[in-house]
């Protein structure tokens, strides 16, 4: 007498696709945290390269001399007096990319002389694959009454504002604005 | 090796040498489930724990950075309403809203201050961010130099 019995057919198949759907969901959990995982990296990044471009730009904001400024809406060009480039501009400008993107640029301006001679002027990406680089103007009140007014142009032969924001959004989304003010008129 | 030894210390469900086979109890299949599911649910627990850290940490790093900028903003003209923003601030699927206080602060009385600076008065700008379910909230403070000069009949001196 064989006494022996193993699983049936149905039991085997039952396992089996509870196996199946055990380690299913635990792949879709692992995926998941791996996804997120990575998100965070790229997040993490991308706010250490704002943190940067945040304090590069609050450095020499904060020295903005009342000549040579010169803003639009994606660039914006002034001399500061924190920075060794004495009396030649900085350049912060939002150049559109191959992908229907935007890069934050930074330039140092060299000197009149210097500047047919050689090659362009060396930049340095500060910010990349940006959806929105826009910079903003703070025009102070016109009288006690008043309140400050945001603009987004700056005629040239007005003075140049004390605050400007920077807006910025990646695929992601907005990011919040960043706003400068500069210590000297 | 001898089948009897490998036999010895388990109970096969194969029956060998005449002894009948036997599977787990209800009961050895039951702790073995929830020692299991104890296991599954720590571990889902770990992750979970982890993952709200991270969204935590990231949405106060951006109240933070929106703190900083609203203060800059505000502490520009300190004397005024602060500068209207029509832009929503939602970052990420995340409401944040901001408050700003304006609270003049009266100078500890100091005779050499007093004969130095008469028309000293400093302005506390504090700016309070909320955001999330359950309630977070970060504030940042700066003091400016009133711009206005006082007057004399406005503010009478201690």
């Amino acid at each position: 007498m064989n006494t022996r019995r193993g699983f049936t057919l149905i039991e085997l198949l039952v396992a089996i696709s509870l196996a199946t759907i055990i380690t299913l969901l635990g792949v879709s959990l692992m995926r998941t945290s791996i996804n997120s995982s990575v998100g965070n990296e790229e997040a993490l990044k991308q706010s250490q390269a704002v943190r940067d471009t945040q304090r590069l730009i609050e450095y020499a904001w904060s020295g903005r001399q009342s000549n040579g400024f010169d803003a639009g809406k994606t660039q914006l060009e002034f001399i500061s007096s924190q920075t060794a480039t004495g009396s030649f501009p900085l350049r912060f400008v939002c150049q559109s990319g191959e992908h229907n993107d935007f890069a934050l640029w930074f330039y140092q301006v060299s000197p009149p002389g210097e500047r047919t001679d050689g090659p362009a002027p060396a930049g340095e990406m500060l910010l990349a694959g940006l959806s929105l680089c826009k910079f903003g103007w703070l025009q102070a009140p016109p009288d006690d009454k008043a309140v400050a007014v945001w603009r987004e142009e700056w005629p040239a032969d007005r003075v140049p504002p004390a605050v400007m924001r920077l807006d910025l959004a990646t695929s992601r989304g907005p990011l919040p604005p960043l706003i400068f003010s500069a210590s000297g008129a | 090796m001898n089948p009897q030894d490998l036999s010895a210390g388990y109970r096969s469900p194969i029956r060998i040498h005449g002894r009948a086979a036997r599977g787990f109890t209800v009961i050895e299949t039951l702790v073995a489930l929830t020692l299991l599911a104890a296991g599954a649910g720590f571990l889902l627990a770990t992750l979970g724990a982890s993952s709200r850290l991270v969204r935590d940490v990231r949405e106060n790093e951006t109240a933070l950075w929106l703190a900083r900028s609203r203060l800059v903003e505000a502490a520009a003209y300190p004397d005024r309403p602060p500068p209207e923003d029509d832009r929503p601030d939602r970052y990420e699927g995340v409401d944040y809203r901001t408050r700003i206080e304006y609270r003049e602060i009266s100078p500890v009385p100091n005779i050499e201050v007093d004969k130095l600076a008469p028309a000293l008065r400093l302005i506390e700008v504090r700016v309070l961010v909320n955001w999330g379910t359950p309630p977070s909230q970060i504030h940042l403070t700066t003091y400016r130099k009133a711009v206005q000069e006082a007057s004399p009949a406005s503010t009478p001196r201690p």
